[in-house]
């Protein structure tokens, strides 16, 4: 599982693509993809664009996959910042190896690849700290700050129950129903089998599904005003 | 069906890869419709996984796109690491590790400094022990008047007897690696203007990097600098294994500037020097080469790309006893050539 980030080296990278702000590159819009396999070949049009220079096409790619990059990272290093910094990291990895991109897989499966690869190095050298007990979630539920707070809340949750998840069954959950990877591309991410994949988050939905029904109950909403008196 | 399988379809019906119309979805219905259990059970598994569904990542917002795009490109708009210097040694000069690029050449480097750091020790244990009666007899010294390039500090006779860390300094040496590299660069720009090489067809773009790299490394050994040249870049790598080392670095500065201002047959000529070095050590580890044994002073790496001629060795007789003993040798200078 290392070829995707070895291709991601510096040492032996190279060059990667320059933005010259060519107007060419930024009038062509990218397409909003129907289904998987639209949004599979339009990421990997979208990679041989950007490795061309695009700088429209790697915008696109990020607006796609930077939330699963953080899904995905924060769910293992439960730490908002850091996973933060990790992702961007993880995008100027990709983006010094997106001439070395190959079309020949998915790109998400490649994406997901240097991203897991660059966690577990950053965890091996120290960069990255060993998840804390308690996940810090707060700051996953700003993306969704326009969505109504009991929606907020459940997005909390489930993020809260999927980091308390044990390794390997979180990261094979995080890939498949957060980050809206396939079997096939986990199973690529990941470097195992389809069918050990399909084990993995089958037995991960499963603890979910027990941690899920075992949470404490919702709080209700923050009032706006309170509705008390401070004594005299 | 018992409860145990219809409890296993969970997942492909929840998935939709259990086919609505076919004979074991129509099992898996009727089971659901008379049991209890496994109905409450279905309807907390759909619970579940609409929450864990509705939790998926969607698009980036704009403000994040904007903050990825702007680290994508300060991050592009760093230069880009030498062929042999890492990125920290290019941007501070001096990195505390034998730099190699394969895995290879780190695990030789690496006994090497375990051999080294091996020595260190014992005679840090040495110092340690001779220090008391050493302090006592000796006068105050006046404090030095060189800069504090790198020091270890001293260790006392009253503390217990840890290893101390090594403490370095590289800001006063920044400065000197700067103008270092400022001065190869002009002087390699220079001498390509002079003479201009050929450039490969897949690399005529103007903004690409030269075709060929010109390199000349020299063999990393603890204690040792690790120049690279490359077409405009310059990377110095130490290779410290124990504080000696480290504080001989102020000594390597001063030759390492005449030998990267000499003329190239002059660097070629040091490197020789440097590789004459290099297997003196590492005859320490395999022995004496046998008196047949044909000096390779011209490894064809350093002269093809500093595009010198090369010079006339002599063809080895097979089967010569020298050539087994070279065979053992070979491996164990890592960057033998200086071509990467």
């Amino acid at each position: 599982m290392r070829s995707a980030e070895a291709d991601a080296r510096p040492g032996t990278r190279a060059h990667p693509p320059s933005f010259p702000a060519g107007e060419a590159a930024r009038s062509e819009t990218p397409k909003v993809p129907v289904n998987d396999e639209e949004a599979q070949a339009s990421d990997q049009a979208l990679a041989l664009q950007a490795a061309a220079g695009g700088r429209e096409a790697f915008a696109e790619l990020v607006a796609r996959h930077t939330r699963g990059l953080h899904c995905v990272l924060h769910a293992a290093l439960r730490d908002r910042h850091r996973s933060e910094d990790l992702t961007q990291e993880v995008w100027i990895k990709v983006f010094g190896a997106l001439p070395r991109y190959r079309p020949a897989g998915s790109f998400r499966s490649w994406l997901y690849s240097i991203a897991l690869n660059h966690l577990r190095d950053a965890l091996r050298s120290g960069r990255a700290r060993q998840p804390p007990p308690t996940p810090d979630v707060e700051g996953l539920v700003d993306e969704e700050a326009r969505q109504p707070a009991e929606r907020r809340d459940e997005v909390r949750s489930v993020r809260l129950v999927v980091a308390g998840l044990d390794e390997p069954f979180r990261t094979a959950l995080t890939l498949v129903d957060l980050a809206g990877l396939s079997y096939a591309e986990a199973a690529a991410t990941s470097g195992c089998s389809l069918g050990t994949v399909k084990s993995r988050v089958h037995r991960a939905r499963l603890a979910f599904r027990d941690a899920w029904l075992a949470r404490p109950a919702p709080r209700p909403p923050a009032r706006s005003s309170p509705d008390w008196r401070p004594s005299p | 069906m018992n409860c145990s399988r219809c409890r296993s379809l969970f997942d492909p019906a929840h998935e939709g890869s259990l086919d609505p119309g076919s004979p074991l979805r129509a099992e898996f219905d009727e089971h659901l419709s008379g049991c209890p259990d496994c109905s409450e059970g279905w309807s907390q598994w759909r619970q579940a996984m609409t929450a864990l569904q509705g939790a998926a990542a969607g698009r980036a917002s704009r403000d994040e796109i904007e903050a990825v795009l702007a680290a994508v490109e300060r991050a592009a708009q760093r230069p880009a690491p030498g062929p042999l210097a890492h990125e920290a040694a290019f941007r501070h000069g001096l990195l505390l590790a034998a730099a190699q690029q394969d895995a290879g050449r780190r695990r030789r480097v690496a006994a090497l400094l375990v051999a080294a750091a091996s020595g260190a020790m014992a005679a840090s244990v040495a110092f340690i022990l001779c220090w008391p009666r050493a302090h006592a007899a000796a006068p105050a010294q006046p404090p030095s008047s060189s800069p504090p390039v790198a020091a270890a500090p001293a260790p006392s006779p009253r503390e217990p007897r840890e290893p101390s860390p090594i403490v370095i300094d590289t800001k006063p040496l920044a400065d000197v690696l700067r103008t270092l590299g400022e001065r190869v660069q002009q002087q390699l720009l220079a001498h390509r203007e002079e003479r201009p090489r050929p450039s490969s067809p897949s690399m005529s773009a103007p903004d690409a990097l030269p075709p060929v790299p010109s390199v000349a490394a020299f063999v990393p050994l603890p204690g040792e600098v690790l120049v690279s040249r490359a077409d405009g870049q310059l990377s110095l790598t130490l290779a410290a294994a124990s504080p000696h080392d480290v504080t001989d670095f102020r000594a390597v500065v001063p030759p390492l500037l005449q030998l990267l201002s000499a003329p190239d047959e002059e660097v070629v000529r040091l490197a020789e020097a440097r590789l004459q070095s290099v297997r003196g050590q590492v005859e320490k580890l395999t022995g004496p080469a046998p008196a047949d044994a044909p000096r390779k002073d011209s490894p064809p790496g350093w002269r093809r790309l500093l595009g010198l001629p090369p010079t006339e060795a002599p063809a080895p007789p097979p089967g010569t006893r020298w050539r087994s003993w070279w065979e053992a040798v070979e491996p164990l200078l890592p960057n033998l050539g200086g071509a990467t």
